[in-house]
C-alpha cells in the first residue's frame, strides 16, 4: 500500500457548515488512468485541489509513493504534477522561460533546449514561445500548463478538465500523451465531462456527486 | 441612437455619482433633508472654492511680479499659453498613440461592434472627458485673473470690491472656455483621423513637432509676438492665438475674443463631425479598453489588478529569451525574481527604497529622541511592505508555486533574501551619508539594522501568509501586510531599541544585536511554519 503512486485516506473538506467533499478513500495505480466525472459543483476541483495540496483537507491524509503530502512535501512535489483547468502564469516570463524555470526548479536541465523545443512544437506553441502567456487563449494556456507538467519527471499527474478549452487536434494529442505516460507507469487522475475522453482513456471511473465519491 | 444615448447617459450618471459620493450626497434620495443638504453643499463649496482661489491668487500675484516686475499682468498671458501649449502638445502626442475616445469593455461589445452612427457616438462621447479636462484650465484662468486683480486693484480689497475682483476672474475664464474646447476637439480630430477605417496614419505623430516649436518659440520670446520676424517667424499665428487670451486680462469688450474662441471651437467641431464618419470604433476600443479598465481598477482600489495591467502594458507582447545563466533548485526562484525585477522595473518601484534611504539618512541628523523614533517607525512600515513584494507576487500564483519541490524555509530564503540584503544596503548607505553630514562618527542603530530587518521582514511574511486563504490564493488574491503585521514589526523594533537603551555601552550593543538576530530568526521560523499551514483554515 505504501508504494502506491497516490493514496487518499479518508480525506474530506468542509467550508464552515458546507461539506464540499465527504470523507473518501481511494488509490491510484501505476500505469492506470482514472477518470473523475460528475456534474458542475459536485466537488471535482475541490478533490483535485486537496490531492495536489493546493487546499488542505479538513480531515484525512494523502500519500504519494508512501510520502505524506504535508510531512514530506518536497518528495511529493518531485513526483506529482497538477494542471488546473485555467492555468495562470507569471506576467514577466515568456512561455519558453516558464519551461526553463520549472526545469531549473526540478533540476531537470539535461537536454533542456531539445526537450523544450520538442514539447512546444508538439503542443503547437513553438511559434508563440517568446510571447508572454497572458496574451494566450485559454486553450493555449492549458497546453502550456501540460507542457510544464511534461518538462519535469513525474509519477502522478492530476488534470482538471484538460479538454474544456482545447481544439480537436489538442484533444487527440492529449489522449496520445496520456497513453504514453500510462505506458511509462505514471498514475493519472483527470476530471472530465467529455464522454469521448472517458470512453477512450478511462481504466477506472470515479463518480462524484454532492461531494461523495463512488467507484463506478 | 437612443440605445447609445442611454448607455452614455448611464455612464455620465455613474461618473457624477462617484464624485458626489466624496461629499456624501445621495442623488436618488428625494427627501427634504437631502435637498437641504444639497443647498448647504452648494453654499459651502461656493465659499470654500472662492476662498481657495483667492488664497492661490495671492501666491500667483507674487509669481507674476517675479516674471515681469514692470508690468506683472503682462506675464499672465504667457502663463496661460504655456499651460494650454504644454497640455495640447502632450494630448496630441497621446492622441497619436492611443485613441482619445475611450471605450469600456462593455462599450466594445455593445456599441463598437454594431453599425451605430460613428458621428453620433463621437459627439455623444465628447462632453464628459472634455468637462473633466477643462476644469483645470477654468481654475487656472480664474486664479491668474484673481492674481492680476491682486496687483491691479489698489489698496485693501474689501467686501465692497468683491464684484470687481470676481470680474477679473470671470474674464479670462470666459475667454479660455471656448479656446480650450476648440483645442480639445482638435486633439480628438487628430486621434479620430488616425483611426479611420483600417487606414494606418503613423505620420500624424509628426504633428507634435510643429506644435511644440510654436509653443516653445512663443515662450522663448516671453510672449513678445511683435518681435523681429527672423527670430520669431510665428508672430502672426501666435498673435491670432494669444490675442483673445490677452483680452481676458484687459479692460476692453470681450465680445470679439469670445467670438474668436467660439468660431474656433465650431470650426473644430465641424471638422470632427466630418472626420468621424469613417471612425473605426473597434480600433479605438482595442486601444482604450485596457486603459479604461486600469483607470477603474485604480479608482476602486483594485491595486493588484491595476498593477498587473500596468506591467502587461510595459512588457508588450513578446521578449527574446533571457540570457541569465540557469540556477538549479531553490536558486531558480532567485533567477525568476531577477528576471521579474529586470522586466517590471520602473522608476516608481524605487520610491519605497528611496524613502527608506532618506529616513535612514535623516536619522543621524535628527536632534531629539521623539523625531528619531518617528523616523524609525516610518522606516519599519516601509521595510515591512518592501520585504514581501516578491512573496506576494509568488503567492498570487499559488498553483504554480505550491508544486515546486522547494521546502518552505528555502522558499522563504529565496523570496525574502534579495529584499533583505537590499534593505540592509539601502539603510546602511542612508545611515553612512547621514553620519557624514552630521559629522558624527557612526550611528549605533547601524549595528542593529541586520537583525531588525530580518525580524520585520519575517513578521511581515508571517502576517501575509497567516491571513492567506488557499481558496483566495487560487483566485490570485493575496492579502497585504495588515495593521497587526506593522504593529508586530514596530513592537520587535521597540524591544531591540529598549534593550540597547537600557544597557548602554559596548555590552548593550552586543546584547541588542544578539536579541535582534534571535528575534529575526524566530520571525523567520514563524513565517516558514505559516507557509506550510496555508490552507488549513
Amino acid at each position: 500500500m505504501l508504494n502506491l503512486p497516490l493514496v487518499a485516506h479518508d480525506i474530506s473538506k468542509k467550508y464552515e457548515s458546507y461539506q464540499a467533499l465527504s470523507s473518501t478513500s481511494f488509490e491510484l495505480h501505476a500505469g492506470e488512468i482514472t477518470i473523475l466525472s460528475g456534474p458542475n459543483g459536485s466537488g471535482k476541483t475541490t478533490l483535485l485541489s486537496c490531492l495536489s495540496g493546493l487546499i488542505r483537507p479538513t480531515s484525512g491524509a494523502v500519500t504519494v509513493a508512501g510520502f505524506d503530502l504535508y510531512r514530506n512535501e518536497v518528495e511529493v512535489r518531485r513526483r506529482m504534477a497538477f494542471v488546473p483547468d485555467v492555468p495562470r502564469f507569471y506576467l514577466e516570463l515568456t512561455a519558453y522561460e516558464h519551461l526553463r524555470f520549472i526545469a531549473m526548479a526540478y533540476e531537470s536541465m539535461d537536454d533542456f533546449d531539445i526537450r523544450a523545443e520538442r514539447l512546444l512544437r508538439k503542443w503547437s506553441l513553438w511559434e508563440a514561445r517568446n510571447l508572454f502567456p497572458h496574451h494566450f487563449s485559454r486553450g493555449m494556456r492549458l497546453k502550456l500548463g501540460l507542457a510544464l507538467a511534461h518538462i519535469r519527471p513525474l509519477e502522478v499527474l492530476l488534470l482538471d478538465e484538460p479538454t474544456s478549452a482545447m481544439d480537436v487536434e489538442g484533444v487527440a494529442l492529449l489522449i496520445s500523451e496520456l497513453r504514453g505516460l500510462r505506458e511509462n507507469g505514471s498514475a493519472i487522475l483527470l476530471s472530465s465531462h467529455d464522454p469521448h475522453l472517458i470512453e477512450q482513456l478511462g481504466d477506472r471511473n470515479l463518480a462524484i456527486q454532492n461531494g461523495i465519491v463512488e467507484e463506478k | 441612437m437612443r440605445a447609445v444615448d442611454w448607455v452614455r447617459s448611464r455612464q455620465e450618471e455613474r461618473e457624477l455619482d462617484y464624485w458626489l459620493s466624496f461629499v456624501a450626497y445621495e442623488k436618488q434620495d428625494r427627501s427634504f433633508i437631502n435637498r437641504l443638504y444639497l443647498i448647504y453643499l452648494v453654499l459651502f463649496f461656493s465659499v470654500w472654492i472662492f476662498a481657495m482661489l483667492t488664497f492661490f491668487a495671492s501666491g500667483g500675484a507674487a509669481v507674476l511680479r517675479l516674471l515681469s516686475a514692470t508690468d506683472p499682468s503682462r506675464a499672465a498671458v504667457p502663463i496661460e499659453v504655456a499651460l494650454l501649449g504644454a497640455w495640447n502638445v502632450y494630448a496630441l502626442w497621446q492622441a497619436c498613440r492611443c485613441s482619445p475616445v475611450v471605450f469600456t469593455e462593455a462599450d466594445q461589445t455593445l456599441i463598437c461592434q454594431t453599425s451605430v452612427n460613428r458621428r453620433f457616438v463621437t459627439i455623444r462621447w465628447l462632453l464628459m472627458p472634455w468637462s473633466k479636462s477643462a476644469i483645470v484650465f477654468w481654475i487656472a484662468a480664474i486664479i491668474i485673473g484673481f492674481s492680476v486683480a491682486e496687483i491691479s486693484i489698489p489698496g485693501v480689497i474689501g467686501a465692497d470690491r468683491i464684484l470687481e475682483y470676481a470680474r477679473y476672474g470671470f474674464r479670462p475664464f470666459s475667454v479660455i472656455l471656448p479656446i480650450q474646447l476648440g483645442l480639445f476637439i482638435f486633439q480628438w480630430v487628430i486621434g479620430i483621423y488616425r483611426l479611420q477605417r483600417d487606414i494606418s496614419r503613423r505620420w500624424l505623430g509628426w504633428i507634435v513637432i510643429p506644435a511644440s516649436v510654436l509653443c516653445l518659440s512663443y515662450l522663448l520670446m516671453f510672449g513678445n509676438t511683435s518681435g523681429p520676424a527672423l527670430l520669431f517667424p510665428w508672430t502672426t499665428i501666435a498673435q491670432a492665438i494669444t490675442h483673445p487670451l490677452g483680452s481676458g486680462f484687459g479692460e476692453g469688450s470681450l465680445f470679439l475674443p469670445i467670438l474668436d474662441g467660439v468660431l474656433f471651437a465650431l470650426l473644430m467641431f465641424a471638422i470632427m463631425t466630418r472626420v468621424s464618419g469613417p471612425f473605426s470604433l473597434t480600433r479605438a476600443a482595442q486601444e482604450t479598453v485596457r486603459l479604461e479598465a486600469l483607470s477603474m481598477a485604480q479608482r476602486y482600489g483594485f491595486d493588484k489588478y491595476a498593477e498587473d495591467i500596468r506591467t502587461q502594458r510595459r512588457l508588450g507582447v513578446e521578449r527574446a529569451p533571457s540570457r541569465l545563466p540557469a540556477i538549479h533548485g531553490t536558486g531558480s526562484l532567485v533567477w525568476k525574481g531577477l528576471l521579474q525585477s529586470q522586466r517590471s522595473f520602473h522608476l516608481s518601484s524605487l520610491l519605497t527604497w528611496f524613502s527608506m534611504f532618506i529616513l535612514m539618512l535623516g536619522l543621524p541628523l535628527l536632534p531629539d529622541m521623539g523625531s528619531r523614533i518617528l523616523a524609525i517607525a516610518f522606516w519599519v512600515i516601509q521595510l515591512g511592505q518592501a520585504s514581501v513584494v516578491r512573496l506576494r507576487s509568488d503567492l498570487s500564483l499559488w498553483p504554480l508555486l505550491r508544486q515546486l519541490p522547494i521546502s518552505s524555509r528555502r522558499f522563504l530564503l529565496a523570496d525574502l533574501g534579495p529584499a533583505y540584503f537590499l534593505s540592509i544596503l539601502v539603510s546602511l548607505c542612508g545611515l553612512t551619508v547621514g553620519s557624514l553630514l552630521s559629522t558624527k562618527p557612526s550611528d549605533p542603530f547601524a549595528f542593529l539594522v541586520p537583525g531588525i530587518v530580518a525580524a520585520v521582514a519575517g513578521i511581515a511574511a508571517f502576517d501575509v501568509m497567516q491571513r492567506s486563504n488557499s481558496n483566495l490564493l487560487l483566485a490570485g488574491s493575496v492579502p497585504a501586510v495588515s495593521g497587526r503585521g506593522i504593529a508586530l514589526g514596530l513592537l520587535i523594533t521597540a524591544i531591540v531599541l529598549v534593550a540597547s537603551f537600557l544597557l548602554p555601552g559596548f555590552l548593550g550593543i552586543i546584547i541588542a544585536i544578539v536579541l535582534s538576530l534571535v528575534l529575526g530568526w524566530m520571525a523567520f521560523a514563524l513565517a516558514a511554519r505559516s507557509y506550510r499551514n496555508i490552507g488549513s483554515s
